[in-house]
C-alpha cells in the first residue's frame, strides 16, 4: 500500500499547483458530500469582494504567494504584507480543512470499504494542504524574525512625523503582526529597563542613541548582494512597459544605475544576475524582477 | 581596569551561543552572570562620578589636554559597558524566544511554574527579570498562536513537508496516542507508520524520530 502511495505521491512532487488542480479534478466528490456547506460558505464570501477566493484564480494565487515568500525570504528589509492575498489563502486553508473533515467523514458513515483507491482523493489533498500550510507558517515566521531584528527600526520609521501614526505599519504588516511587533519590543525593553537600564546614569538610558560612537539602530543592510530573475511582464493600462528599454543588441532589459560606481547596466528579461539590493528595489517591489 | 568586567561578559555571552549553535544546551541557559553584571553597573557608577568631577574641572581650566583627555576615556569606557550589558542581555532573551517558539508557547511556561522539578528547564539560571520576560513572550505567542493563523500552527516543522504518513521510531515512553486512524501505544524502540501532523509534536519534543 505504501508503496503505490509514494509513487502517484512522488508524481504530484512534480506539479507545484496539485492542490488546485485537485479541487477541479474531483468535483462531484465535494458537491455529493459537501452540497450544503459550500452554499452556505459561498454567499457570506461575496460580501467581501477583493478577499473572496471564487473571484481570483487559485493558481495565480498560489503562484504569488510563492513569490512573496522567495521574495521575503531573500531581501533584507520586510517587505510590505500582502494583505488580500493572505486573507483568501487562509479561507481557502479553511475550506479545505473542512472539505476534508467532510468527505472523511462521509466515508465513514457510508461504511463503505476503505481501499486505496477510495482514500487516494484525500490523501493528495491532505499533502497538498501540509505544504500550504508550510508555505504560510515559513512565510510568517520569516516575517516574524524581521520584524523581531528591526524592532526599534520599525518602531522609530513609524514615528517619523511625514508618516501619519500608525498606518504605515498597518501597510506594512498584518493586524496581528502589528499587535506582536508592540508587545514583543514594549516586554524586551521592560527587560533591559529592569537589568540594566535603570542602573545607569541618566545619559545612558536611551536604547535608540545615534549619537555615541555606533549607532544602536539595526537597520537593514540595503546593499546586501541579492540574487535576481527579470521576470518583467508588468504592463499599464495603454499595454506596454513604461519602464522597458532595449539595448545596444535590440533585446528588451531594464536600466538601472549603480550608484556606486556611477554606472549605467541593463537587465535583460528572463536572465539571473547577482546585485546589490538597494539597486533593484523598485523593480523587486513592483513585480518587474523577482528574488531567487 | 575599566572594561575588563565587561569583556568577561562577553566572552561568556560568546561560548553560550557557541554552545547553542553546535547543538549542546538547546533546552539549557548558562546561569545568569548576577555578580559580573553588578561589578559592571558598579564600575559605570565610579566612571560617572569621574566624569562629573572632569567635567568641573574643565570649565575652570579649558585647556588642560590631559583632563580633556581622560574626560573622552572615561566616557567611551561607559558607554562600551552599556554596549556590552545590554548585547549580553539581547543574546540571552534571544536565546530564551527560540526556546519558546521550541516549546510551543503557553506550555512550556506553565510546565515551569506547574512542575519545577519535572520540566528539564531550570529557572533558577534565570534572572528575575528574564523570567518575568519568559512568561510574558510565552503568553504572546499563545496570544499570536490562537488568533487569525490557528490552523497554520505557526510553532510546527520549518522543513517542507514530503509525505503525509511517514515512519517514526519510538526514543522515549510516550504512552498511548489516539489518532482517527487508531490508538498507538509509544514503547520505546518500536515502529509506527503515521501521519505527521498528528506526531509533529512529539518528534518536536524528542520523543519519536523520524525515519
Amino acid at each position: 500500500m505504501s508503496i503505490d502511495i509514494d509513487d502517484i505521491l512522488a508524481e504530484l512532487d512534480r506539479d507545484t499547483t496539485a492542490v488546485e488542480q485537485n479541487a477541479s479534478s474531483y468535483p462531484d466528490q465535494s458537491d455529493r458530500t459537501q452540497g450544503n456547506d459550500v452554499s452556505q460558505i459561498r454567499p457570506a464570501d461575496k460580501a467581501v469582494d477583493p478577499v473572496a477566493p471564487t473571484q481570483f484564480n487559485k493558481i495565480d494565487d498560489y503562484q504569488k504567494l510563492i513569490t512573496h515568500w522567495k521574495n521575503e525570504r531573500m531581501s533584507p528589509e520586510l517587505l510590505p504584507y500582502p494583505h488580500h492575498l493572505m486573507t483568501r489563502t487562509l479561507i481557502r486553508i479553511q475550506e479545505r480543512i473542512e472539505l476534508i473533515e467532510t468527505l472523511s467523514m462521509g466515508y465513514l458513515e457510508d461504511n463503505q470499504e476503505l481501499t486505496v483507491d477510495s482514500k487516494l482523493p484525500l490523501l493528495c489533498m491532505e499533502a497538498e494542504l501540509e505544504r500550504l500550510k508550510f508555505l504560510v507558517r515559513s512565510f510568517i515566521r520569516c516575517r516574524l524574525s524581521k520584524i523581531d531584528k528591526y524592532s526599534i527600526y520599525l518602531r522609530q520609521q513609524s514615528e517619523l512625523p511625514n508618516n501619519a501614526g500608525l498606518s504605515r505599519l498597518d501597510l506594512l504588516m498584518s493586524k496581528e503582526e502589528v499587535k506582536y511587533h508592540m508587545k514583543h519590543s514594549d516586554i524586551l525593553l521592560k527587560l533591559f529597563n529592569n537589568a540594566v537600564l535603570k542602573h545607569l546614569p541618566e545619559e545612558l538610558q536611551a536604547v535608540n542613541d545615534t549619537e555615541g560612537s555606533i549607532s544602536m539602530i539595526d537597520e537593514p543592510d540595503w546593499n546586501k548582494t541579492v540574487f535576481i530573475l527579470v521576470c518583467g511582464g508588468v504592463v499599464d493600462e495603454s499595454g506596454i512597459d513604461s519602464k522597458l528599454t532595449t539595448d545596444d543588441d535590440g533585446k528588451h532589459c531594464y536600466s538601472v544605475i549603480i550608484e556606486d560606481l556611477n554606472e549605467e547596466i541593463y537587465l535583460l528579461i528572463g536572465a539571473v544576475y547577482v546585485i546589490r539590493y538597494s539597486v533593484i528595489r523598485d523593480l523587486m517591489t513592483e513585480g518587474r524582477v523577482v528574488l531567487i | 581596569m575599566y572594561g575588563d568586567l565587561a569583556n568577561k561578559l562577553i566572552l561568556e555571552a560568546k561560548r553560550t551561543q557557541q554552545l547553542s549553535q553546535a547543538g549542546f544546551n538547546k533546552q539549557q541557559l548558562p546561569v545568569y552572570q548576577d555578580e559580573l553584571v553588578r561589578g559592571i553597573l558598579k564600575e559605570v557608577g565610579s566612571l560617572k562620578k569621574n566624569v562629573d568631577y572632569l567635567r568641573e574641572q574643565q570649565l575652570t581650566d579649558q585647556d588642560n589636554k590631559v583632563a580633556q583627555c581622560q574626560y573622552v576615556v572615561a566616557m567611551l569606557s561607559m558607554e562600551r559597558n552599556k554596549r556590552c550589558l545590554l548585547a549580553y542581555q539581547k543574546m540571552r532573551s534571544e536565546m530564551l524566544d527560540s526556546m519558546v517558539w521550541d516549546n510551543n508557547g503557553m506550555e512550556f511556561s506553565s510546565a515551569i511554574s506547574n512542575h519545577p522539578n519535572l520540566s528539564s528547564f531550570d529557572s533558577s539560571v534565570l534572572s528575575h527579570a528574564e523570567q518575568e520576560y519568559l512568561k510574558e513572550y510565552a503568553q504572546l505567542l499563545t496570544e499570536l498562536k490562537s488568533g487569525e493563523l490557528s490552523e497554520i500552527d505557526l510553532t510546527g516543522m520549518l522543513q517542507p513537508p514530503s509525505d503525509v504518513f511517514i515512519d517514526v521510531r519510538v526514543l522515549k515512553d510516550a504512552g498511548q496516542i489516539e489518532t482517527e486512524y487508531g490508538v498507538f501505544n509509544l514503547i520505546k524502540d518500536s515502529q509506527f507508520f503515521v501521519r505527521q501532523s498528528d506526531v509533529e509534536r512529539l518528534i518536536q519534543q524528542g520523543y519519536l524520530q523520524k525515519i
